[in-house]
């Protein structure tokens, strides 16, 4: 598929028209509709939003070929923290639990004790996801910030780095999608054919989409997110020794 | 089934060095090929992402430059990287690479050491098959979701530990299943094993 690169000067309308998924990522930034014929750039400024760092969102939301660079953008930093942020914010308390919901319909009027193991398969998983947002939201995020600000000159240079470094985060970072490739393997190919299939349809097409969100979502963590902050880490690490 | 068309990148300065390369790539070769070629103008991530490769050729300063993103490249879409070398390199720069070739190369050497990649190159069908599992298989499988070690199980069955590697792969290709709490699911509802055991 030959997807054309979203561009600044792009009229955000349009880039709904050809991709109507991307309005996830206008509310996860706080756009709001009714924006009229107005390119990204105009948008972006009136929403307090850095544009460059907005595009790269997009992108790669778009596109999984797209490939990022974003150099020693550091300005960059806080509009990524939000929208992985508020991210995280939409899958544990919107997402996933629909389609915890779905799953527990499903496997209930299939009355067959042996598909409880789908649903406690997804629970599971539930679980782990958490504990991974979690780590990320109390541990990783604060951290980055901590060190935006030294960089910002905001505070003194009391070096976060001292007890935290990006690269222990890049190294234990999970992929959190393949036990939902399972699942939906086990209800494509492996769920003994009852009825509840309009279910188990929503279900998979839930299953669908939260993954390729996910991916995305982890390909900004990987791709963007940690090759920036290491940037950052590099240029501050002088400033502190010399402290 | 339709040999399927692998895509190469040319990344070099100079036109004669990537035209003649090009052309004799596309010569004489068994595997349909198509190249694209890219001279440094313009912005060559865009460039990437339309020809979207499957084969990189580009001088090693090129790969150390843009180690960053070639390597998330590599990764997620098995991106082979060639080192097209015409001045002495540090071998150890050399070393991510998946082959080279050599400015002074003949024809019949760069051809041979393309061939020998596309060899290499990871099979396109990594879904499922229709296969069935074996009886021999169900009985790994049964092992492995009850909780046994992959030695265990090569000591219970008297067979090598790489054998049982082998048909556990084997098992969640078919079944296209990567996790062994889903290999547990596929057991109970082919009663493979009962609810109880899981
Ligand atoms: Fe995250
Ligand atoms: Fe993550």
């Amino acid at each position: 598929m030959d997807l054309k690169i979203i561009a600044a000067n792009d009229i955000l309308a349009n880039v709904i028209h050809s991709n109507y998924r991307v309005l996830v990522v206008l509310d996860r930034m706080g756009i709001k509709l009714g924006f009229d014929n107005k390119t990204i750039e105009q948008i972006t400024r009136e929403n307090n939003i850095n544009t460059g760092a907005f595009l790269i969102i997009l992108n790669i939301f778009c596109n999984n070929n797209y490939i990022p660079d974003v150099g020693k953008n550091f300005e960059f930093i806080p509009d990524f923290l939000r929208y992985l942020k508020s991210s995280h914010h939409y899958f544990l308390n919107e997402k996933i639990p629909a389609i915890q919901q779905n799953i527990h319909k499903l496997v209930y009027h299939l009355h067959d004790s042996r598909t409880d193991l789908v649903e406690s398969f997804y629970n599971k998983y539930i679980e782990e996801v958490t504990e991974h947002m979690d780590y990320e939201n109390e541990t990783v995020f604060p951290y980055i910030e901590d060190i935006y600000d030294v960089f910002l000159k905001k505070s003194t240079i009391s070096s976060p780095m001292a007890e935290y470094d990006i690269s222990i985060y890049g190294e234990h970072h999970d992929d959190i999608e393949d036990v939902l490739k399972d699942l939906k393997n086990i209800l494509i190919r492996h769920l003994p054919q009852k009825e509840q299939g309009k279910t188990r349809r929503i279900v998979l097409q839930q299953l669908f989409e939260l993954e390729s969100d996910l991916y995305s979502h982890t390909r900004i963590e990987d791709e963007v997110l940690i090759p920036l902050v290491k940037e950052l880490e590099n240029d501050l690490r002088p400033l502190i020794s010399m402290t | 089934m339709k040999k399927e068309e692998i895509k190469i990148l040319l990344i070099e300065k100079s036109d004669i060095i990537r035209k003649g390369l090009s052309v004799l790539l596309i010569e004489k070769n068994n595997t349909p090929l198509s190249i694209e070629q890219y001279n440094g103008d313009g912005d060559l991530l865009h460039y990437i992402h339309h020809a979207s490769p499957k084969i990189l050729i580009a001088s090693p300063s090129f790969f150390d430059q843009n180690k960053k993103q070639i390597s998330a490249l590599k990764e997620k879409y098995q991106l082979l990287l060639v080192g097209l070398i015409y001045a002495f390199q540090d071998p150890d720069s050399l070393s991510s690479l998946d082959a080279l070739i050599y400015i002074n190369d003949r024809a019949e050497k760069v051809q041979a050491t393309i061939n020998e990649l596309l060899k290499s190159y990871p099979t396109m069908n990594t879904h499922s098959s229709n296969e069935p599992l074996s009886s021999r298989e169900k009985e790994i499988l049964k092992l492995l979701v009850n909780g046994n070690t992959t030695k265990q199980i090569a000591t219970a069955l008297h067979i090598s530990p790489h054998t049982v590697n082998a048909h556990r792969k084997n098992i969640m290709r078919k079944l296209d299943i990567k996790t062994v709490s889903g290999l547990t699911i596929y057991a109970v509802l082919n009663n493979i094993i009962t609810l109880k055991e899981a």
